[in-house]
């Protein structure tokens, strides 16, 4: 793989909040999606890296997890507040627009939301960023059995959080990543976590759920192998009967 | 059988050189007197003592193995005949003791010169055993163990110019030892988080003042370096300097932050200045300057744009080691393919060179090598697409007043020296 990135100007741009970032400006549509696909292969390879527990390292550990984190916070302020840029066009599948664990859905189709066979293989089309809220919701629902604490009916983009599955769908998260979350906190908000942007910030993200468990033992390789938590991110390789397995460990955690 | 070489040491002296391997073995070689009989042997260096100083254990609490792999020696002042070695792996600190021994008592009255014993009742007369000289043997005893002090996995050791002290440092904790004392060790530093998920930062690497027994620095993941008072406060999580070279914007990547991460910080022999390594350079720090280093040399930059195959294949996370010669004056340390690099801080000349088999026969002077970064390769250049990146170079030495200089490629060991007409 050999990527190579030209990019013209990084400008420092305000979001609605007020908060500063950073964001990149592309000369092409060439140099952004590859842009966009080298910062996906970066993810996916930081996902494997801290999984691999051959080589067992606090260091490299945190390492890997700032820079999983920096990817992360680029993307939720791409979406959060999408610059002119990406609104206007079509972008590659990423993983922001999707859980990391893509089981067969029973999606109600909305007329602007695709089917997730499409964005499995194609291309989302994200014009608004109504709609892509809306596509983060309609994924969440289809996600849980019934074995889950929650009714299917309630708002389920909370539930999605326990598992932390919907790891990249934040927006705006201030308190950062690493933030610690119960559970009370979560089925609290339940029915306007979806449109108050400060409930976002109790979100614990996937990452943030294997790193944290990563780095929660003084050594992280025999943690690493026994936490249940790590793999909702390995499913996202695995198909759909996995995340029975997953889900039924995780109902064991709570 | 030769293991991959983890650390390599020269004494105060320069006249011992150790280095420590990944199965736990030290390998000390000493350097030959010169002698008129066999002048072009001039110091040469041979092995003067191998010993096991570590073996692999098993944490049986957590599941875990510790490796015996030898992560850092460093030699104490010499105070009398016998040598003193601290050697570390990720958990435990020994103290060794190499001595030699010529001389051997014969004529004991209680056993045979086999050693049986004899019976009493048949000694009639007493004799004094005399000291008789012998082959000469080298014997290394551990005279002291510094366990279970450490939670996360050593990284440096560094004795104190009081030579009773030396600090150890691993991921999150600076522990104060005394030499003498083995059940007790001071923590200075720790920067573990209440939460562990807060964590963003680790100790890389630790060393003592040269001269200052109160202070010592250490650096951290992010690329910074902090100097710590011990006078200060028993607790030194409050630096007395902290130095950091901002960021330039416009070089920012995703491998930013990894790249920064200082792999070994050394004080000059002055103690005035300090260099640091990271990914791609080596920077000189003056101890008065902390916004911003005073020399920068670039080891490979052309590795830059191959970051991102860098960091696939994990070769992105080595840590090289960078040492000083005895004067200051030049600064030295390795890069990928065998080679490494010297850098000269008076001229600003730099010198590319290999340590390989194939490419110098003994007494052959080293040529320099080039590596080729773009358009035309000329004769003798390397591309950078044709380096191998297995071959590394993360431990080198320079002999504290000659030059002298000890190369660990993978598991060979290298020592050249100044050619002399």
């Amino acid at each position: 793989l050999n990527y190579e990135i030209i990019l013209s100007i990084k400008a420092t741009l305000k979001n609605q909040s007020g908060l500063k970032y950073v964001s990149w400006i592309f000369e092409s549509e060439a140099q952004k999606t590859c842009y966009l696909q080298e910062r996906q292969q970066m993810l996916r390879l930081c996902l494997d890296k801290l999984h691999d527990s051959r080589m067992p390292s606090l260091h490299r550990s945190v390492l890997l997890a700032n820079t999983m984190r920096h990817i992360q916070r680029e993307m939720t302020q791409e979406k959060g507040d999408p610059p002119a840029y990406l609104c206007s066009t079509t972008i590659p599948h990423s993983q922001v627009f999707t859980p990391l664990c893509t089981p067969e859905p029973q999606i109600q189709s909305l007329d602007c939301i695709p089917t997730l066979s499409d964005m499995d293989q194609g291309y989302v089309d994200l014009t608004c960023s109504r709609c892509a809220e809306e596509v983060e919701m309609e994924i969440d629902v289809s996600f849980f059995p019934s074995a889950f604490a929650t009714s299917s009916s309630s708002t389920p983009f909370t539930d999605s959080s326990l598992l932390g599955l919907t790891s990249l769908l934040e927006a705006g998260n201030t308190l950062g990543y690493l933030t610690d979350l119960s559970l009370d906190d979560i089925f609290e908000d339940i029915d306007t976590s979806m449109f108050d942007s400060s409930e976002a910030a109790s979100i614990r993200t996937c990452v943030l759920c294997s790193v944290s468990h990563l780095l929660a033992g003084d050594e992280e390789t025999k943690v690493l192998s026994d936490c249940p938590s790590t793999s909702p991110l390995q499913c996202s390789h695995n198909d759909f009967n996995d995340l029975d397995h997953i889900m039924e460990v995780l109902v064991g955690l709570v | 059988m030769a293991d991959i070489i983890s650390t390599v040491e020269f004494n105060y002296s320069g006249e011992l050189l150790a280095t420590g391997d990944k199965g736990g073995r030290v390998v000390i070689f000493q350097r030959e007197q010169e002698s008129k009989n066999r002048p072009l042997s001039r110091g040469e260096y041979n092995v003067y003592s191998t010993f096991q100083s570590h073996e692999p254990e098993f944490d049986y609490l957590k599941s875990l193995e510790i490796e015996e792999k030898i992560n850092k020696i460093r030699w104490l002042p010499q105070q009398n005949a016998a040598h003193f070695l601290l050697s570390t792996n990720d958990k435990t600190i020994k103290l060794w003791k190499i001595s030699e021994r010529d001389k051997r008592a014969e004529g004991y009255n209680l056993k045979d010169e086999d050693g049986r014993l004899r019976d009493p009742f048949r000694i009639s007369t007493l004799r004094v055993p005399v000291l008789m000289p012998m082959d000469l043997m080298v014997e290394a005893s551990p005279r002291r163990i510094f366990a279970n002090a450490h939670t996360y996995h050593i990284n440096s050791i560094s004795v104190n110019s009081d030579h009773e002290t030396y600090l150890s440092a691993d991921d999150l904790r600076i522990n104060l030892w005394h030499l003498e004392i083995t059940d007790r060790s001071f923590n200075i530093v720790d920067i573990k988080p209440a939460n562990m998920e807060e964590l963003t930062e680790v100790i890389t690497a630790a060393e003592c003042h040269p001269h200052q027994c109160n202070v010592f620095v250490y650096s951290s993941s992010k690329g910074t370096i902090r100097l710590c008072d011990m006078r200060a406060a028993a607790l030194c999580d409050r630096h007395s300097k902290f130095f950091e070279e901002p960021e330039d914007p416009s070089s920012r990547s995703f491998f930013s932050e990894i790249i920064s991460s200082i792999s070994d910080v050394k004080f000059s022999h002055s103690g005035r200045y300090m260099m640091t390594r990271d990914y791609l350079s080596v920077k000189v720090w003056d101890l008065n300057m902390e916004n911003r280093p005073v020399e920068t040399y670039q080891v490979h930059e052309y590795l830059r744009s191959k970051l991102c195959s860098l960091y696939e294949n994990d070769c992105i996370f080595d840590k090289f080691e960078c040492c000083w010669n005895g004067s200051d004056s030049a600064i030295m340390t390795g890069s990928y393919n065998n080679f490494f690099r010297m850098f000269d801080r008076n001229t600003r000349r730099d010198i590319t060179l290999e340590a390989s088999r194939e490419n110098s026969k003994p007494r052959a002077t080293l040529k320099p090598r080039k590596v080729c970064t773009g358009g035309k390769r000329k004769k003798d250049e390397i591309s950078v697409d044709s380096l191998d990146f297995n071959k590394k170079i993360l431990h080198t030495a320079w002999h504290p007043k000659e030059n002298v200089i000890a190369v660990a490629a993978t598991n060979n060991l290298y020592i050249f020296q100044d050619k002399m007409n």
